[in-house]
């Protein structure tokens, strides 16, 4: 546990902790993926959804990775949607992560995303989460513990709520810990007490259990007969479910980006049929909001702000538009890849 | 950012290390071989990219022993120096890309100029001196 909160978190796997920490009243939930520069979609299609005025008051707000560090702006209200516009469209790699400063623990130093996160989390904002909490709706972050090789679901409303210094910095710990891609970046070490011991905890991303959380596992099993206690479901998917051609460099780094990004389509796609059908179970409105097939916009390399900006305007008017959400998941892609439509610099050409 | 850490990685060690950069034949000091330097000590240096396609803002940790930039990283190769002034030299070479740049450190930051030796990319840095808690 944590000292002096021992209700800041729960592990993932425990069904009866999950249940007793969800919003005393039902309502819509908002589950926020993965997906690193990407979640400036999801940035700009909820900060759309305020400006059409359909942003529903969500109950419940998970997320994981880059969803995690959008979470707290959402679930803080729309008068912070400026500050989410900001942090997704103004940022640039040296405001993430710092090269050729690898600790031994990955292959880049993340204190510059450590030093943004502890400078957007403001005392003013932990107070609107913390009152957020107290009238009932609920924020969840995920990690991963990977001493324990087990899921953490952080009740991020509990941790503002207890307020002070102390539980500023262990939020800004958390969404840190959320968003470090193991071997990326370096993991976090949570302080925590455990049959009156203290040691620390090393946490990394969340999306190592799933690129978005919805409900344990257990609950979700296509064998469980759990009802999400939700009047509606909506999924942001941060990350392009696409193919994207592209010639690998037989360079590992480029080797290993091509095989993750190919992974986290696949885990994606399978939790989405997955939510869908728990929804249809549940009698629970399923909406799915993914990055359209037709945004191309370039990249010229990692947080590029031109192409962050460019999708959180696609978000932005999906988020506008009549129709921001799709009732069932996208349909998995047929047939060859889709070609090039532009060589991506990679630095080696 | 799972999707693109590790072609940041790879664009870091590759076209990034541009920002620093000089000649090691024409770095300044080389004579003071290993004697301290008021400016030893890891750097964090940010390079902006002001003209062509090396990426917007990228940011590497640089480290200076008696006067000299000292590369530790198997990705590149890094050479040049400090004058006791502050002026800078660097060059940064991977493969057979190569860029150079010069400056000015002062006290715990410094400031210049880069550009690759092709000439597809040009721009400025800023370099801080990092803190022990970094």
């Amino acid at each position: 546990m944590i000292p002096g909160m021992p209700n800041a978190r729960f592990w993932m796997d425990s069904e009866t902790d999950f249940k007793n920490a969800l919003p005393a009243q039902p309502g819509p939930w908002l589950i926020l993926s993965s997906g690193g520069e990407d979640g400036a979609f999801g940035a700009g299609l909820l900060v759309g959804l305020s400006a059409a005025g359909k942003r529903p008051d969500f109950t419940l707000i998970t997320g994981v990775s880059t969803g995690a560090l959008m979470a707290p702006f959402v679930f803080a209200g729309s008068r912070y949607d400026e500050a989410l516009k900001k942090a997704y469209t103004t940022v640039t790699a040296a405001d993430v992560f710092e090269a050729g400063g690898s600790t031994g623990e990955s292959f880049v130093n993340s204190w510059p995303l450590r030093d943004l996160i502890d400078k957007e989390m403001t005392p003013e904002l932990m107070a609107d989460i913390a009152a957020a909490d107290r009238s009932g709706r609920r924020l969840f972050v995920i990690t991963t513990d990977l001493d324990a090789e087990r899921f953490v679901i952080w009740n991020m409303g509990v941790i503002a709520a207890h307020g002070g210094e102390d539980a500023r910095k262990l939020f800004v710990k958390v969404l840190l810990a959320s968003a470090s891609v193991p071997g990326a970046f370096p993991p976090v070490l949570i302080d925590v007490e455990a049959d009156g011991k203290r040691f620390a905890e090393m946490h990394a991303d969340g999306g190592l259990g799933g690129q978005f959380f919805v409900a344990p596992p257990a609950l979700m099993a296509t064998t469980s007969d759990y009802h999400l206690p939700a009047t509606a479901l909506y999924i942001v998917v941060n990350t392009g479910l696409e193919r994207d051609f592209k010639v690998v460099e037989r360079f590992a780094p480029s080797i290993l980006t091509q095989a993750v990004g190919a992974a986290v389509k696949v885990d994606t796609r399978l939790m989405l049929t997955l939510s869908y059908a728990v929804t249809k179970r549940s009698g629970v409105p399923f909406n799915v909001a993914t990055i359209p097939a037709s945004f191309e916009a370039p990249s010229r390399g990692a947080f590029d702000p031109k192409y962050m900006g460019a999708l959180f305007k696609t978000g932005y008017e999906q988020g506008k538009s009549e129709s921001p959400f799709s009732p069932e998941p996208p349909p998995y892609p047929s047939g060859v890849s889709r070609p090039p439509s532009h060589i991506e610099k990679t630095g080696a050409n | 950012m799972r999707e693109y850490i590790w072609r940041s990685v790879f664009i870091a060690l590759v076209a990034g290390f541009t920002a620093l950069s000089g000649s090691v034949m024409s770095a300044p000091l080389a004579r003071d071989g290993m004697r301290p330097s008021a400016f030893d000590g890891d750097w964090s240096v940010v390079i902006h990219t002001r003209r062509g396609d090396c990426g917007e803002a990228l940011r590497y940790r640089v480290r200076i022993v008696g006067g000299r930039v000292v590369s530790d990283d198997p990705g590149y190769r890094a050479a040049g120096g400090v004058a006791a002034n502050g002026v800078i030299r660097v060059v940064v070479a991977e493969g057979e890309r190569t860029a150079s740049g010069a400056g000015r450190l002062v006290g715990s930051a410094g400031s210049g100029l880069w550009r690759t030796d092709r000439g597809d990319c040009v721009g400025d840095w800023t370099a801080v001196r990092r803190g022990a808690d970094w």
